[in-house]
């Protein structure tokens, strides 16, 4: 089988910086990029899988969404009166407010972190794991699951199924809570094989309907707050036979003899590597593929060892393989607002944005979570993507330089210019083309030159522009000219 | 199975609420006969020259004194001047318009600026776009309420507009127009749609596919290949020309788009001004030159006005380098069968500068709007832009 071409790097070329910021970070902005060039790769690597996950493992004492400090009062305890009904609807009013604060905090986290492998791997797993907010009904549910996915993003993904699994989210989402043994529910035993972990095809039916029989008794209370509660009286004690291994199995035990199938290492695997490398596994990827598997496999599924693997291997650093990856709408907000360092004034311009693009925080569409790669693109999202930016980069969001002529003279004033909110904006955004520009020695207002048009492009683009750029277009409107250009859809 | 995604998008709420300038509503319009609806009998084609404008070395007041003082060194020779009256003279470059403005098709209008100018080029090309006050930021362009209203009032047009060069929508944002950003890249984005690509990057190749669906929609433009005699000038400018042309004759037959946009640049000539001047104002003046031709040929040269446009003019002092930096007032140009020729306006002195020792403006560009919307559109509105602007008499009635 022909093997690929050596192509991961001894040391980071500026094109490689950006290119591996732009797979584990959101965007690559030109200080980020300064810290790592020249740097050896292995090293570089090491580090952002070592602070993402130090990050992922942090405590959060003083770091969480303000409504966690109320609590709800659950609805479901008062007797079924008008009175619950009135009550169900304020809760239901009130979740909505807390949830969206918490989706304000977790991208506010995504914005200001300086670690964003960790917020990627975390949204990586809310898609795996998806999960339906409404359908959970308890904003503090959807919090503690949140802690699960971000404790274990880089660890653990035994851990992770076997905490998730328990949860009292996922335990209502997929009915895990009301299956009992007179009446399994198969709900989480399906999508637990072949969503989370095996893939389809490689189970039975019959496999499904025995772990279902395994799960029963994992249910949870409801008073004071939702809580795992295993309920001996409901489990099924009986024999059970899961791929083709035996025995009066129970739950951790089901998940034991899944997550040791050599197929669930390739599955998630595969996941990873779309995630990070190419949306397919060529021939010549195979042999490397292959290798990773095994390598997450042998790691007892360590997610930090198989993602290492991954981000040094050949075919992540393949020239083939740069820009072909579409943008998610975190990629295309979160990842411009860092790039630019965009302030805003309403704290949920990121929130609605994002949504505009098909993406509503701890709310999937579904449990297989958001399509992505292409997925995320379709006519309605394409032109959100594009609103979002062409609204952004309008002079109305930029520094009042009216005043100043850019006389030839005054390069100095300029480039020293302290940025200021201008006093006449109503605008609730604030773009200062020149603070990046600086980078390049180029002016937001001037047309760039030969030499600041490559080096913007690169800095914006993984791939060359599709539409050609209008001559005499300055710099300012140059840099909406590359976002607004198909090529900014991809990383 | 594209197609029928835009249909849904184009005529639920939502998807109309998402619509922004890139997708026109051609849904409807294509379910319609072609040969039914009023055909807009006016088109408008803008040239936005980029950068900035030279109005002072573009039409030349010789005769005035303070010229020679304030230009030493750029000033243009007295020899090469093209005298159109006693007392003003065309910039050499500009020779292929003298027939249009011997015929009386041709209108110079002077002193366009406006109140409080802005020297910046990100916001006072907006300003002209979307005819703001200098202290007020507008979403929409200027034009794309006209269209809107011409609509209501029995237009089925194809699209609003057509913007040639650019990706920018600029005058027509937020209306139902699309930008061809170079002609040939359109073409081989028709060519992705239809499944031929040799690009290995199959994420980008489905971007622009969709991207190109929205403008492929309009079968229109690209079927369009009228046998033109005129000779289109080289380069850029000559081609969007030459795409301008084509995009009017393939709307002989179909419901029309009234507005196309053109542009130019750069004009930010900060220094050794001469050279780069003269080429781009002989591109401006080749090109309308060939617009005259075309547009003759498919008999719709009386049916037609061409204005120019610019951010603003520049400073009537020439700087160290031989160039000038931004400026503000400055003459613009009308061009049709249906302009009476000469002048309007009027020359803003050379004594008398603003407190950035610019030119002060003596026509506000919102008139030479209000001309366009209630003269050669006829549209029936008496509030023009947020203030009544009166029309300047350019066209003939």
């Amino acid at each position: 089988m022909k093997a690929i071409a050596n192509s991961t790097p001894s040391h980071l070329s500026e094109i490689d910086a950006m290119h591996l910021l732009r797979r584990t970070g959101f965007s690559a902005t030109p200080a980020e990029i300064k810290e790592i060039l020249g740097q050896p790769t292995t090293t570089v690597v090491r580090n952002i899988i070592k602070n993402a996950s130090s990050e992922s493992k942090k405590n959060s004492q003083d770091d969480y969404p303000e409504f966690l400090k109320e609590k709800l009062k659950p609805y479901q305890s008062l007797p079924k009166t008008t009175e619950r009904r009135e009550e169900s609807n304020s809760f239901r009013a009130q979740r909505n407010i807390d949830e969206n604060q918490f989706r304000n905090w977790w991208l506010n986290k995504m914005i200001s972190t300086n670690n964003p492998l960790c917020e990627k791997l975390t949204f990586f797993w809310h898609n795996h794991f998806a999960t339906e907010a409404n359908k959970v009904n308890s904003s503090r549910s959807m919090w503690r699951q949140h802690q699960i996915l971000r404790k274990h993003a880089l660890g653990s993904f035994p851990q992770m199924l076997n905490e998730i699994s328990k949860d009292p989210a996922m335990l209502i989402y997929l009915d895990g809570a009301y299956s009992t043994k007179s009446a399994p529910n198969e709900n989480f035993s399906r999508e637990v094989m072949e969503l989370f972990t095996l893939g389809e095809g490689n189970y039975k039916q019959k496999d499904i309907t025995e772990a279902a029989r395994a799960f029963t008794g994992w249910s949870i209370t409801r008073t004071p707050d939702l809580e795992y509660m295993y309920k001996d009286e409901w489990h099924d004690k009986g024999t059970k036979k899961i791929l083709n291994i035996s025995g009066n199995l129970n739950g951790d035990q089901a998940l034991n003899i899944i997550l040791s199938n050599p197929n669930t290492s390739k599955f998630l695997t595969k996941k990873l590597w779309k995630e990070f490398i190419s949306n397919e596994i060529s021939e010549e990827q195979t042999t490397e593929f292959i290798e990773a598997s095994l390598k997450f496999e042998n790691s007892s599924l360590d997610i930090g060892t198989c993602l290492e693997f991954l981000l040094l291997s050949n075919s992540f650093w393949d020239s083939k393989n740069r820009g072909i990856l579409v943008k998610s709408p975190l990629d295309i907000v979160i990842g411009t607002i860092r790039q630019f360092n965009i302030q805003y004034i309403d704290q949920s311009y990121p929130r609605l944005e994002i949504e505009k693009q098909g993406l509503n925080l701890l709310s999937p569409p579904n449990v297989k979570g958001w399509p992505t790669y292409t997925g995320w693109i379709n006519s309605s999202s394409l032109l959100a993507r594009k609103a979002f930016i062409s609204q952004l980069f309008r002079p109305a969001n930029t520094i009042e330089d009216a005043d100043i002529e850019l006389e030839h003279k005054d390069k100095q004033t300029m480039a020293s210019k302290q940025f200021q909110p201008a006093p006449h904006t109503r605008s609730q955004i604030i773009w200062n083309p020149q603070e990046w520009l600086k980078y390049f020695n180029a002016y937001s207002d001037r047309v760039p030159t030969e030499i600041e048009i490559t080096k913007i492009t690169t800095a914006l683009l993984a791939v060359p522009p599709t539409h050609q750029i209008d001559d005499g277009t300055v710099c300012a409107a140059y840099i909406r000219a590359l976002a607004l250009d198909p090529a900014y859809q991809v990383k | 199975m594209r197609r029928r995604q835009f249909t849904s998008l184009f005529t639920s709420a939502t998807g109309l609420a998402l619509l922004n300038a890139h997708v026109p509503g051609w849904a409807q319009a294509l379910s319609k006969s072609f040969t039914s609806g009023n055909r807009i009998k006016k088109f408008l084609i803008l040239i936005e020259l980029k950068g900035g404008n030279d109005g002072l070395n573009t039409v030349i007041p010789f005769s005035d004194k303070n010229y020679r003082l304030l230009r030493n060194n750029i000033g243009i020779p007295e020899k090469d001047l093209i005298k159109i009256d006693d007392n003003n003279a065309l910039h050499p470059s500009l020779n292929p318009l003298i027939p249009l403005w011997t015929k009386g098709e041709m209108a110079i209008i002077q002193g366009v600026g406006y109140p409080s100018p802005n020297l910046s080029h990100f916001r006072s090309i907006e300003i002209w776009e979307t005819a703001s006050k200098a202290n007020e930021y507008l979403q929409t362009g200027w034009i794309t309420p006209y269209t809107s209203w011409l609509r209501d009032h029995g237009h089925n047009f194809t699209a609003d507009g057509v913007i040639l060069g650019s990706t920018d929508l600029g005058p027509l944002n937020g209306s139902k127009s699309i930008a061809l950003s170079n002609q040939s890249v359109f073409l081989s984005q028709a060519q992705l749609a239809q499944g031929g690509s040799t690009s290995q990057n199959e994420a980008l190749n489905y971007i622009l596919s969709l991207e190109n669906d929205i403008s492929y929609a309009a079968k229109g433009l690209t079927s369009s290949s009228f046998n033109f005699k005129t000779t289109f000038p080289r380069g850029n400018f000559g081609r969007s020309v030459q795409a301008a042309a084509q995009v009017a004759a393939s709307q002989l037959h179909n419901d029309g788009i009234p507005v196309i946009s053109l542009s130019l640049g750069s004009f930010d000539t900060h220094q050794n001004q001469a050279d780069r001047h003269a080429s781009l104002l002989n591109q401006l003046a080749t090109g309308i030159d060939a617009l005259k031709s075309a547009f003759k040929e498919i008999n719709l040269w009386d049916d037609t006005l061409i204005m120019t446009y610019s951010e603003f003019g520049r400073r009537a002092a020439e700087n160290e380098s031989h160039g000038t930096d931004h400026g503000t007032a400055s003459p613009h140009f009308v061009f049709g069968g249906s302009v009476a020729g000469g002048w309007y306006g009027a020359a803003p002195r050379l004594d008398q500068f603003d407190s950035t020792n610019n030119l002060i403006y003596t026509v506000d560009f919102r008139q030479m709007y209000a001309t366009i919307a209630k003269k050669w559109w006829g549209i029936k509105t008496d509030q023009v832009f947020n203030g009544t602007f009166d029309a300047i008499p350019f066209l003939r009635t």
